[in-house]
């Protein structure tokens, strides 16, 4: 029994350390170490109370605890942490009590017999049960986690969460009086309440997951059609010049033609200076890097490509592609390739508008059929950088809530393991390199 | 000195060679002969009869073949792994990083540059040609060829390989950080001057400067530290003895 008891204790510990380190998705904490901190925690705990005798503490210290180890990891802003140490603490009390008494009351009912260790057993089994289920299901657990934060139900969870807390308080046979009395007087009550708003809780969790889901994929969706128009409207703008162009051109060539036929070489020379020579303006246009994106033959690809660039040019940057063949297929999903090309020319993008050369240099290439190479090259005024620590959350030289872009490709490498990244500064060039393999298997 | 030129326009065929002549002449670079053609196998031939380190001077676009020049550096490339290709190309295909990838190209030479700096361009290129010849050594290079990854550094710049997210590495050198798949002990074994200092590093016996026996660490040229385990210690502090 003694040792059901302490088993269930630690069980108690490990599950809310472990929901809550799957909600904020912190990858640092290894398997090992959830379970030695929660065993730790829940006789930290134990202790705590049973010397000051005061019950309030299981509550307050727990959620003082994750909010800790929360902050520990110094990318998350503290609310979030909070946010989660309270609903990982509310939903993980409220599922374990709720399936305790349903499994406790259908062992009441059924033909075993009841020993006074039963409680205790079935208290720790449950427990065993509830985390291994954790466990199975802590993919969709991280995701939920992520997509919470952007929910707009993030407001209303918190307050369910934050008023679930303190009724947790109140229902846990507290020592304060005043607390107590409350107790005394509608414990029934409260109880029902909790479990009302822990059901809320879950659902609304459960709903914005699925709304903020449609969300991403319906902004998806958008961003994709409104880069295509872009592309298109700048074919067609294209095309208008080089109509001009044209237009232009057979008059000048009859100028010349009768400047030639009169051998007036001052009218020739003329002519050169004033017509033709600018024309090279028009052949070096910036527009022109565009039409080499012809190149590419993944459509998602090329419109994103041809946004950046439109974009870039925007700012006044000097912008070169170079795509010397057809590109057919890149070798990570094509969702993967353009996210990553995606931060790193919008980083380039932002660096070069802020540098004194306002360079942008893009290359897509293979230098044999099983190697790609994707770089993206921008001018900087930086000297020199942390190459090491840029990868890191919270590291980007644009100040707070940014960051993530290099990050999210830092995700991306751990992915797939055919994709390496070079990063250097060389000469007021930072250059970013992706090398992809090919995947053979 | 082995100077080759490929273009298809014999004026400015002509007007290359001529600016070549002059700066050698100006700053004393002797050479064997500046071979102008517009025919590419001409040049092919020729390499295996040169003495020297060839440099080439290529047109990218030949007789209206539009990469004509990148094919050719490819043939060149095949034959002679070690000579200094130059492109010389208009501006609007100027910063191909491809072709710096693909056969190593040194840099590329607008011809619509004003004169003085396209002289200025060309003077670097025939100096830089100059000390290649005098310092004959072979660079010495950190491959990592594998079903994932094709990596190459020159060897000297590598100051430590650490392990990062499960699988994978990074590589840390002078002034490039390059994230790979793979494992220190597969590293481990291309090199034998990559010593194992601790669980999750390797680091370059050249670029170890001293030993923190307190802090458990070495300190690397740049300053930067790399932890040592403590059952490595002293074989460490026999490796920097040796060295």
């Amino acid at each position: 029994m003694i040792f059901y008891d302490i088993a269930a204790m630690a069980l108690i510990g490990i599950g809310h350390l472990y929901l809550f380190s799957l909600l904020i998705d912190y990858k640092k904490f290894s398997l090992g170490y959830v379970l030695v901190i929660g065993v730790l925690l829940t006789f930290f705990v134990g202790i705590s109370i049973t010397l000051t005798g005061l019950v309030e503490l299981n509550v307050v210290l727990l959620s003082l605890f994750l909010v800790l180890i929360g902050l520990m990891n110094k990318k998350l802003k503290p609310l979030t942490v909070i946010y989660f140490a309270l609903c990982s603490m509310v939903l993980f009390t409220v599922i374990k009590n709720g399936l305790f008494s349903l499994v406790r009351g259908l062992y009441i009912e059924s033909p075993f017999n009841y020993y006074s260790w039963t409680d205790s057993a079935l208290h720790f089994w449950t427990l065993v049960v509830l985390v291994l289920a954790m466990y199975i299901a802590r993919k969709k657990i991280e995701q939920i986690g992520r997509y919470m934060v952007a929910s707009r139900w993030y407001i209303p969870s918190f307050i369910l969460a934050i008023v679930c807390t303190l009724l947790l308080l109140v229902i846990n046979y507290p020592t304060i009086s005043l607390l107590a009395q409350i107790n005394a007087l509608y414990s029934k009550q409260i109880y029902s309440i909790i479990l009302l708003l822990s059901v809320l809780l879950m659902l609304i969790v459960t709903i914005s997951v699925y709304m903020s889901k449609e969300r991403l994929i319906e902004e998806h969706e958008m961003m994709l059609q409104s880069q295509l128009i872009d592309y298109v409207n700048k074919l067609e703008l294209m095309h208008d010049d080089l109509a001009t162009f044209r237009h232009d051109y057979m008059n000048l060539l009859l100028s010349l033609e009768e400047g030639i036929r009169t051998k007036n070489i001052e009218q020739i020379e003329q002519i050169y200076d004033n017509t033709i020579a600018p024309t090279t303006a028009i052949i070096n246009d910036q527009q022109l890097e565009l039409v080499k994106l012809s190149r590419v033959k993944i459509p998602e690809i090329k419109s994103v490509l041809s946004v950046k660039i439109v974009t870039a040019q925007h700012k006044q940057l000097q912008v070169s592609v170079d795509i010397p063949h057809d590109i057919r297929h890149v070798y990570i999903p094509t969702n993967d390739f353009i996210r990553m090309i995606s931060i790193l020319i919008d980083n380039a993008t932002e660096e070069a508008s802020k540098s004194t050369n306002k360079l942008i240099q893009i290359a897509l290439f293979e230098t044999d059929p099983e190697t790609q190479y994707c770089v993206v090259k921008n001018s900087t005024d930086a000297e020199a950088l942390d190459l090491q620590s840029m990868y890191n959350k919270s590291y980007s030289t644009k100040g707070e809530q940014r960051g993530y872009g290099l990050f999210s490709i830092k995700r991306l490498l751990a992915q797939h393991a055919n994709m390496t990244l070079s990063t250097s500064l060389e000469s007021q060039m930072f250059t970013q390199t992706v090398l992809l393999k090919m995947d053979r298997s | 000195m082995s100077i080759f030129i490929l273009e298809d326009d014999v004026f400015q065929a002509q007007s290359l060679k001529r600016s070549i002549e002059e700066i050698c002449l100006a700053q004393h670079i002797p050479y064997n002969f500046i071979e102008a053609t517009s025919r590419y196998e001409h040049i092919i031939n020729k390499i295996p009869s040169c003495t020297y380190l060839p440099i080439y001077f290529l047109d990218i676009e030949i007789k209206h073949e539009e990469r004509k020049g990148l094919e050719v550096a490819q043939e060149i490339r095949k034959v002679d792994p070690h000579g200094i290709i130059v492109f010389v190309t208009t501006h609007s295909e100027l910063a191909s990083i491809s072709y710096q990838y693909m056969v190593s190209a040194l840099t590329f030479i607008e011809k619509d540059q004003p004169h003085p700096e396209r002289m200025q361009k060309i003077a670097a290129c025939l100096q830089h040609y100059v000390t290649k010849n005098k310092v004959e050594h072979k660079e010495d290079y950190f491959f990592v060829e594998n079903a994932y990854t094709s990596v190459k550094v020159p060897f000297h710049t590598i100051e430590y390989i650490m392990t990062d997210d499960p699988h994978r590495l990074k590589l840390i050198t002078t002034n490039q950080l390059i994230q790979l798949y793979g494992s220190l002990k597969e590293l481990e074994q291309i090199d034998s001057r990559l010593i194992r200092c601790h669980k999750s590093y390797l680091v370059n016996v050249q670029q170890m400067k001293e030993l923190d026996v307190s802090g458990q660490q070495v300190i690397l040229m740049s300053g930067k530290q790399v932890p040592v385990s403590r059952r490595m210690m002293k074989k460490m502090k026999a490796i920097l003895k040796d060295r």
